[in-house]
């Protein structure tokens, strides 16, 4: 275990953003607009890192970007060359929440360790390094992860947590060990024998996940449904800031002329009619109510079901930023309170 | 592992033009590495891609005892299916796959089989009527009833002829608009499920067509009295990935790309009806 003083957080960031790998560190930073999103440190030397409470956004647009390449095609006379197109770039993110965490290991289970591994994902998760911070105390007033014991940070290299003198700093991997070990990072840290306290607070947003894809599988039919979706504008903020939310579409775009082209994949959202729409243009879940419906129960049961692993972990950005204020616990809490009625 | 959204390349071998908006492509894997690990039984489907324009799923409608090609029949429908419709002899396509859950073959033989098609649906079958008729005397009877919109709609009709002359399967051909042809049946293929010689409590059926045919199909075979684990559904859904990926073909805790497409009836009255 290591101290951080307070004083030298910057010089400890500074440090990894000039380590000899060539790595860019990412921060958690404000916009001026008053978000709070990642960004490379390098661009915003002058911003404050945000380390305490929830970002607005989470860091998945480094694994999963918006669009990606994933491959690009040159057509000659008698031949097409088709091109692997992988991202190599190095990162560190600092300042990771825990529940961002959960979310990556949740993405690792369905994307890389089910059947056979998406590779780009791959990559990007195997290219970066990650720092994170713990959390003390429910950070806002929609967030449940306490209920989800996502508040608890798992799988990170290194991970800080906060105390009257700056940070404590524990290594989670060899690479994280071997990080801290680096001697201009390892001149700004000091041996210390203290220990984290155990991380025991309670969300205000309570949620009950007891056998939770039982309770969903026998309320499929729930009025709650209905009741609950009727408002949505379709409006995909929900699943654009979820940090598990990994649909995604494929779609291939054409050069100049027509010999070289991209393929791209790019995220898409459950609440658009575009995600199962087929020939005829027959759509399977045309309602309000059965888009809303597939979001909870990918997040509560299907997930469970192939993945054993809930989906959602309890960050409550999809409540906030909702503008007709849908709120998956309280529709969960409607469902329990008609269970079988 | 290997990169499974990569394509592997197949070379357009040949192009049969089955009605004014179906075509159907033989295609030969360029890799031998490829060629010897493509396998695959009646129901399991490949992404096409074709490059610059997009993949779209397709269900192979060779049969799986041709080992030197194998081919695709595609409906003209949007993008990518326009630009196949384009492609020459020669030119060069992407493979992913083959995906999915197939029809059950190998439990098939020593059964009776019911096999009804409605419009492009008859692809996947197509690969199964092949296979059946490739080793005929492993299997019981055999119905095939193929509905399309109008007589022009009907693929494979060179094909059919052939079938009906060797009398190994029984064929029965419908359309919903009105037709001279007094070969052809008027009406739904619904109509016509109980006029075949099977015994319905021992048949096993393929079924792949619209959404609504299955349904009413399903029913009628239910009052039939075919057992709800014999009849095999391919059902169709938006699909990018192939493996569990991209989640459009999730249907409840199924993925049609990994379960299916075929289901049995039992797993699709099973799956939460979504819209
Ligand atoms: C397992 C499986 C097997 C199939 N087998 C065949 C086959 O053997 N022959 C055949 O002609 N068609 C088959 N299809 C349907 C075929 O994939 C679609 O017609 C094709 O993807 C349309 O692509 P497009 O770019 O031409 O159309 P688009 O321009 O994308 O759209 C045209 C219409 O097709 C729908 N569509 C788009 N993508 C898909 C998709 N992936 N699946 C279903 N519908 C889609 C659109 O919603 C729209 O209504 C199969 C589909 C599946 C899932
Ligand atoms: S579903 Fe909502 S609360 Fe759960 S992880 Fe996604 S955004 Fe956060
Ligand atoms: S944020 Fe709210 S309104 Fe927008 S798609 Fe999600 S549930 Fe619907
Ligand atoms: S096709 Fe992508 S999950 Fe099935």
């Amino acid at each position: 275990m290591f101290l951080l003083k307070k004083q030298n957080l910057r010089n400890f960031i500074d440090a990894l953003s000039q380590n000899e790998a060539k790595l860019k560190v990412i921060v958690p930073i404000q916009k001026d607009d008053g978000t709070i999103y990642y960004d490379e440190y390098e661009k915003n030397k002058d911003k404050e890192i945000i380390i305490e409470g929830r970002t607005d956004f989470s860091p998945k647009k480094y694994f999963l970007p918006e669009i990606e390449e994933i491959a690009n095609f040159e057509k000659s006379e008698n031949e097409v060359i088709i091109k692997e197109v992988l991202n190599n770039e190095k990162r560190i993110i600092f300042g990771i929440r825990p529940c961002d965490l959960n979310a990556l290991l949740f993405l690792d289970e369905v994307l890389i360790k089910y059947m056979y591994p998406d590779k780009n994902y791959e990559a990007r998760r195997k290219n970066t390094i990650l720092i994170a911070i713990d959390c003390l105390e429910a950070c806002n007033k929609s967030c449940f992860c306490s209920y989800l014991g996502t508040n608890i940070a798992k799988g990170y290299d290194i991970c800080l947590t906060k105390i009257k003198e700056g940070f404590l700093v524990r290594e989670g991997s060899n690479i994280g060990k071997n990080l801290l070990e680096k001697d201009g990072i390892r001149k700004i840290l000091e041996k210390t024998d203290k220990e984290p306290k155990q991380i025991s607070f309670e969300c205000k947003n309570k949620i009950n996940v007891e056998k939770i894809e039982e309770l969903l599988e026998k309320n499929f039919e729930s009025k709650v449904w209905q009741e609950e979706a009727e408002r949505c504008l379709n409006c995909t903020s929900c699943t654009q800031v979820c940090p598990s939310c990994y649909c995604f579409y494929v779609k291939d775009e054409l050069g100049f002329d027509d010999k070289k082209s991209r393929r791209l994949k790019c995220l898409d959202s459950c609440f658009l009619d575009r995600f199962s729409r087929i020939s005829r243009d027959f759509v399977f879940r045309k309602s309000n109510k059965a888009k809303l419906r597939q979001f909870v129960c990918h997040n509560f049961y299907y997930s469970l079901v192939r993945n054993k692993m809930i989906k959602c972990v309890g960050c409550g950005r999809c409540i906030d930023v909702c503008p007709v204020k849908i709120n998956i616990v309280e529709i969960i809490k409607k469902i329990r309170g008609y269970d079988g009625k | 592992m290997e990169n499974k959204m990569l394509p592997t390349k197949a070379r357009v071998i040949e192009i049969i033009d089955e009605t004014n908006n179906i075509k159907t492509f033989r295609l030969e894997l360029i890799d031998d590495e490829a060629k010897k690990k493509f396998f695959f039984f009646p129901g399991k489907f490949v992404m096409v891609s074709i490059f610059g324009y997009g993949e779209i799923p397709l269900g192979i409608s060779s049969s799986h005892h041709e080992k030197r090609f194998f081919e695709v029949s595609v409906a003209k429908v949007g993008n990518t299916s326009s630009a196949m419709h384009n492609l020459k002899i020669g030119d060069i396509v992407g493979i992913r796959g083959p995906f999915g859950r197939a029809f059950p073959y190998m439990r098939m033989k020593g059964k009776d089989i019911l096999i009804v098609a409605g419009g492009t649906g008859i692809a996947p079958l197509r690969c199964l009527v092949n296979a059946l008729l490739d080793e005929r005397e492993s299997f019981g009877k055999i119905w095939l009833i193929y509905g399309t919109k109008n007589k022009n709609s009907f693929c494979y009709t060179r094909e059919i002829n052939k079938w009906k002359e060797s009398g190994k399967i029984n064929i029965v051909l419908t359309t919903d608009e009105k037709c001279e042809d007094e070969l052809i049946c008027h009406g739904l293929v619904t109509d016509y499920l109980d006029k075949t010689d099977l015994d319905y409590k021992k048949t096993t059926v393929a079924l792949c067509g619209p959404e609504k045919m299955i349904e009413n199909c399903a029913k009628k075979l239910i009052s039939l009295g075919v057992n709800q684990d014999d009849i095999f559904v391919s059902l169709e859904r938006l699909m990018f990935c192939g493996f569990g990926k991209c989640m459009h073909c999730n249907i409840s805790t199924k993925y049609a790309c990994i379960e299916g497409p075929v289901f049995t009836l039992n797993e699709v009255l099973e799956m939460k009806a979504e819209a």
